[in-house]
């Protein structure tokens, strides 16, 4: 049974005008809304049967550009009513090419071109007629900033990679087309600036995008989930983004773009630890601000790890480290929470992470109940019934909202979260410690295809480290962050 | 092409190494008030001699497989390896002292060991690339806690705990520097192999930063608790711990040994990992290959 | 592979052993606040005052414990008994021994002191004529009794610029000196309050002198562990900004001459104030036991002067000669 374009690439028209189009009525007989036209072309009485999607295609430029001069030439030779005197005489459109093979046929017909097949030629006409709705440029929801710019990427592909061009005017720009998932046959773009991006790299992730095998791809993440290495991690090592300008910037760094059709989303890799904390707008703002901003990521990130696993191991194991008045305190606060101090910290992180998810998929009319609900009930209410300290909750709190400011992390968050507080609750900060400095080691270990995921401390000077921490002035960047391990690092000014 | 300094990562190596376990027992065994003046001699014997051996460390060991040569290498590398294993051994017991009696003092004993066990086979498996930027980036936080601590107690330091107004006998001094020389020095050799093996043209002064910049912290620890316990220092266990738990800094930080616990756990996993990488390298000469 | 097998085997093998770490809550155990020794005659008591959580939310219970034994260690196992919950020495503050207590005996306590699980080595002693009395006070603070006296003794040490040679690890230090010299605060209370009322002297870990507030400070200025504060001498105060007690010593025809030069800058003239200090500090000096630790100063600063008296400091020290030059004299060094 033939369940994908891949089935009927190699296979070619017979030129047999009734056995073709009976041929791709037959392929295509389920699909109500394929929409069939016979015309005559001029005065030849040569037959041609127009095919396309209805829905997909702009009707008026098929009337127009298409049909209309097809009918109404003025030719009455029959050997003219060829595919390529009628391409570059007869039709008014500006995108049309011939093709003889049957596949790529389909998968330009159900792409929403125009099929033409004539009456004694194997070759057949392609008009890209394309004309479904897209969403059009807008501002991506979790990627605002206060200065910048403010386009989006679409579903459409070909506008995202129009959107691109127009950021990178440069021919070194290099852009492979590629189809991916045997039911859907995804459009899949592959962006990179060929003097920048490492070859090898390049080819790597060219060769493991080609060796998906699924029924089809609806998301970007299918593919980053695919070609992701290591496979487990909690890290990405895979960036995503919505707006141009960042993909314009990462490409600029020797980094490859992977543009996906029917979704907004687009990969960037390699990907690295810093990346986690550098805001889009830190290239926007003035450098001061922005360096302020990093550091107070890489310090909410620490916290919104670490804050309830120390508090654990401190209650529980390590009261002596605690000031004796914040100890009594502590024991006064905490008199009659039924809970053990590990299971109520889980509870109350099991409940702001409910309260988050709540917050993002719920409508936004109900927005300031959710709030009132959250810090009434959770906060407020069950202190005082003595189901929970107000310490904890305090700090739970305190990490919470601390991991709110580092999007990129939310899932590592999480789970190391939750790690260090039972490392904590069964052996203290020794297990605490002990753990970070596996997390620690285990983030210095990983790669992102090739690259290493830390690579700012391979080369811990000013210049290497200029993005990483803060952000240097435009004026110092005098050194292409480069992923190419082949190339030397060039001076901005001789490029 | 992206290049790649290690000689940082290797000065960090070199540092913690140094630190190891020391600032637990080591440093201080049978402290007296002329203890700083012995570490200080010993540390000026010790880097003198590292530098030394990377004169004499040779460069390509694929001439050595052959005749008298060999005989020398299995020499160097059987006690290289011996000693690799000695001084990880020494750290360990020392920290799972401390680990059994302060950090998990309700537990068994053996819980600390298999927590400790399972944090250095993780780092003993790790890449060596990893480890040592794992070295750079703890560098900076173990210094910073050292001297930071140094600063908070000096309200509490009495100059008359040091010997300041006499010099000491020099038989006791150079006895003591020995011990020094030998507890803590020697038992660092391994990061020499190893700085060695990742950077076979390590410059002198990487080797001499790394060495002076983990005798310095060192010295700042010795120097803090003899001023901060004076004589009395030998009735405590761990006296760095003592005296960093006196430290007070308004009401709220009281005790600030949890960041000296941290500190213990870094210098002395990133020891005991120099020593297993030390030792790996070693057996890899023996299999006649030179690349670390 | 190895890496693959090793650490899943690691991980189950640490999640058998999470029960093994004594987990216990905050709110389930006896924290210590003040520690109290006492010698009767068969043996030791120990007090201990306790702060714990009470069963209703919102609470903490205060309470003090005694129990008998003939070694420490064998009264504290009884002190532990008597209690439902474990104990917790990590917060205690104070350690408060009765005077009566004999050398061999304060030393024991200090060793044992220093071996307690979790004690903090800056706990402070302070000696106490009535120790049940002061450790079943109630507290004064939203903490416990033992916080608030360790408070007073810090806050008095603020003010008048004591610097008490009274913590765990000061003692065990002075141990190591020739002549081991602490000083430690006399703690009571009354009421509504805890006070401060002198301070006994240590010598050799035998009380050999009493003195009361306005001697204790004078006798932190000449022992240099004044750093600062008021000073009130028969109703007349005054501010001292710094102060700096330089010992000069000589060994002249058997004899042991000491010159104590003091170095104050004062705030406000007042001649019969500096007559009044004059004379207790001159009164102090007059003791014939070394109560200030000048043998540890002069095994320091003057080692030679110490070789030839330290066969028979005692002696030495009884026929020595200590003069008080130009004390007081507003920013003049004799």
């Amino acid at each position: 049974m033939h369940t994908g374009i891949e089935d009927y690439i190699g296979l070619t028209l017979s030129g047999d005008f009734d056995k073709d189009t009976k041929r791709i009525e037959d392929i295509l007989k389920n699909d109500s809304i394929l929409f069939k036209r016979l015309i005559k072309i001029g005065h030849t009485g040569v037959r041609c049967k127009l095919y396309y999607i209805d829905g997909m295609v702009n009707a008026s430029l098929i009337d127009d550009s298409v049909i209309r001069p097809l009918v109404s030439t003025d030719i009455n030779d029959k050997k003219l009513a060829n595919a390529d005197f009628l391409l570059s005489n007869i039709l008014f459109t500006s995108d049309a090419k011939t093709q003889t093979d049957l596949g790529e046929l389909l998968r330009s017909l159900l792409y929403g071109d125009t099929v033409i097949i004539l009456e004694n030629s194997k070759i057949a006409i392609l008009i890209d007629s394309k004309g479904w709705r897209t969403r059009g440029v807008s501002e991506p929801v979790d990627e605002r900033v206060l200065q910048g710019p403010r386009e989006g990427f679409d579903e459409a592909a070909m506008l995202n990679m129009a959107l691109i061009r127009r950021k990178l005017v440069t021919p070194d720009l290099c852009t492979e087309m590629l189809h991916v998932g045997r039911r859907s046959g995804t459009l899949v773009f592959l962006c990179y600036l060929g003097s920048l991006a490492n070859k090898k790299t390049v080819d790597f992730v060219r060769k493991k995008i080609k060796e998906i095998s699924i029924d089809g791809i609806l998301d970007s993440n299918y593919i980053s989930e695919i070609i992701k290495q290591p496979k487990y991690c909690l890290f990405k090592t895979i960036g995503t983004t919505e707006r141009p300008d960042i993909v314009a910037a990462r490409l600029l760094e020797g980094r490859i773009a992977v543009v996906v059709d029917g979704t907004p989303v687009v990969l960037t890799i390699p990907y690295l630890f810093c990346e986690n904390f550098q805001s889009d707008e830190d290239y926007y703002l003035n450098f001061l601000v922005s360096s302020v901003g990093r550091i107070l990521r890489y310090i909410c990130f620490f916290l919104a790890v670490s804050v309830p696993a120390v508090f654990v191991a401190l209650c529980v194991h390590h009261f002596d480290l605690l000031p004796t008045s914040f100890a009594v305190t502590l024991i006064r606060l905490r008199g009659g929470v039924p809970f053990p101090s590990v299971i109520e910290c889980l509870l109350l992180i099991f409940v702001f992470e409910i309260l988050k998810e709540t917050g993002v998929r719920m409508p936004q009319s109900l927005g300031h109940a959710l709030s009132i609900v959250g810090g009434l009930v959770v906060g407020q209410a069950s202190v005082e019934a003595g189901i929970i300290s107000a310490p904890m909750l305090i700090a739970v709190a305190l990490s919470g909202i601390a991991g709110l400011m580092i999007p990129r992390l939310k899932g590592a968050v999480i789970y190391i979260k939750v790690g260090l507080v039972l490392a904590a609750s069964f052996f203290g900060l020794y297990g605490v410690f002990a753990l970070s400095l596996i997390l620690i080691l285990r983030v210095l270990s990983l790669n992102s295809f090739g690259t290493d995921y830390t690579l700012p401390l391979l080369n811990p000077t000013p210049q290497g480290l200029k993005d990483t921490f803060i952000r240097a002035p435009w004026g110092n960047m005098l050194t292409r962050p480069t992923f190419n391990l082949n190339r030397i690092r060039k001076e901005r000014k001789n490029d | 092409m992206q290049t790649k300094n290690y000689s940082f990562h290797i000065i960090a190596a070199l540092c913690l190494s140094v630190l190891g376990a020391a600032p637990i027992t080591a440093l201080f065994y049978n402290a007296t008030p002329y203890s700083f003046l012995s570490f200080a001699l010993a540390a000026a014997v010790a880097i003198s001699v590292a530098l030394i051996f990377s004169f004499c460390f040779p460069r390509d060991f694929s001439a050595c497989h052959k005749g008298i040569n060999k005989i020398f290498l299995m020499v160097f590398v059987v006690s290289g390896f011996l000693l690799c294993l000695l001084s990880a051994l020494i750290t360990l017991k020392d920290f799972w002292r401390l680990s059994a009696k302060v950090l998990l003092p309700r537990a068994p004993e053996f819980i600390s060991l298999a927590l400790i066990l399972a944090l250095l086979i993780y780092f003993g498996f790790a890449k060596r690339e990893a480890f040592l930027k794992f070295c750079l980036i703890m560098l900076l936080p173990v210094s910073v806690t050292v001297v930071l601590l140094f600063c908070l107690s000096m309200p509490s330091m009495k100059l008359m705990n040091i010997s300041v107004y006499s010099l000491p006998p020099v038989n006791k001094l150079s006895s003591h520097s020995l011990s020094y020389l030998l507890n803590i020095f020697v038992t660092a050799t391994p990061s020499l192999i190893l700085a060695h093996a990742v950077l076979p043209q390590i410059k002198k002064r990487t080797l001499l930063s790394g060495l002076l910049s983990g005798s310095l912290l060192l010295g700042i620890i010795l120097l803090q608790a003899l001023l901060v316990l004076g004589s009395g220092i030998n009735y405590f266990e761990f006296p760095y711990l003592s005296a960093v738990g006196t430290l007070t800094f308004g009401n709220l930080f009281t005790r600030l040994d949890g960041f000296v616990y941290f500190m213990f756990l870094i210098c002395a996993a990133a020891k005991i990992t120099v020593c297993i990488n030390a030792a790996k390298y070693l057996l890899s000469l023996i299999k006649n290959k030179n690349s670390p | 592979m190895i890496k693959k097998r090793l650490l899943p085997c690691l991980l189950i093998i640490l999640i058998f052993l999470t029960g093994c770490t004594g987990y216990t809550e905050s709110d389930s155990r006896y924290i210590v606040s003040a520690l109290g020794f006492e010698r009767t005659g068969d043996g030791f008591v120990i007090y201990a005052q306790t702060v714990t959580a009470n069963e209703g939310k919102g609470e903490i219970a205060q309470n003090s414990y005694r129990a008998f034994g003939e070694s420490l260690w064998g009264t504290l196992s009884e002190l532990k008994a008597r209690l439902s919950k474990p104990i917790s020495f990590e917060h205690c503050s104070i350690i408060a021994i009765s005077p009566e207590i004999p050398k061999e005996d304060l030393v024991k306590i200090c060793d044992f002191c220093k071996d307690l699980e979790r004690l903090n080595t800056s706990v402070y002693f302070a000696v106490c004529e009535d120790i049940e009395g002061l450790l079943g006070s109630d507290a004064i603070s939203e903490s416990a009794g033992g916080y608030d006296i360790s408070s007073l003794i810090e806050s008095r040490a603020e003010q008048t610029g004591i610097n008490y040679k009274n913590r765990l690890y000061e003692i065990l230090s002075a141990r190591e000196n020739f002549l081991p010299t602490f000083n430690l605060p006399i703690v009571s209370s009354s009421t509504d309050e805890f006070y401060i009322e002198g301070e006994y002297i240590y010598t050799d870990f035998t009380p050999v002198k009493k003195l009361d507030n306005e001697q204790s400070v004078i006798y932190s200025l000449i022992t240099n562990q004044n750093s600062g504060g008021y000073i009130t001498v028969d109703d007349n105060e005054a501010l001292m900004n710094s102060s700096h007690t330089y010992l000069s010593a000589d060994f002249k025809d058997e004899r042991l001459y000491i010159t104590l030069e003091m170095q104050t800058d004062l705030k406000q003239e007042n001649a019969e104030f500096c007559e009044n200090l004059y004379l207790i500090a001159q009164k102090l000096l007059s003791e014939k036991t070394d109560i200030f630790g000048f043998a540890n100063v002069l095994e320091q600063k003057h080692s030679r002067v110490f070789e030839q008296i330290k066969g028979d400091y005692g002696k030495a020290f009884e026929n020595c000669v200590i003069e008080l030059a130009n004390a007081l004299a507003k920013g003049k060094r004799g």
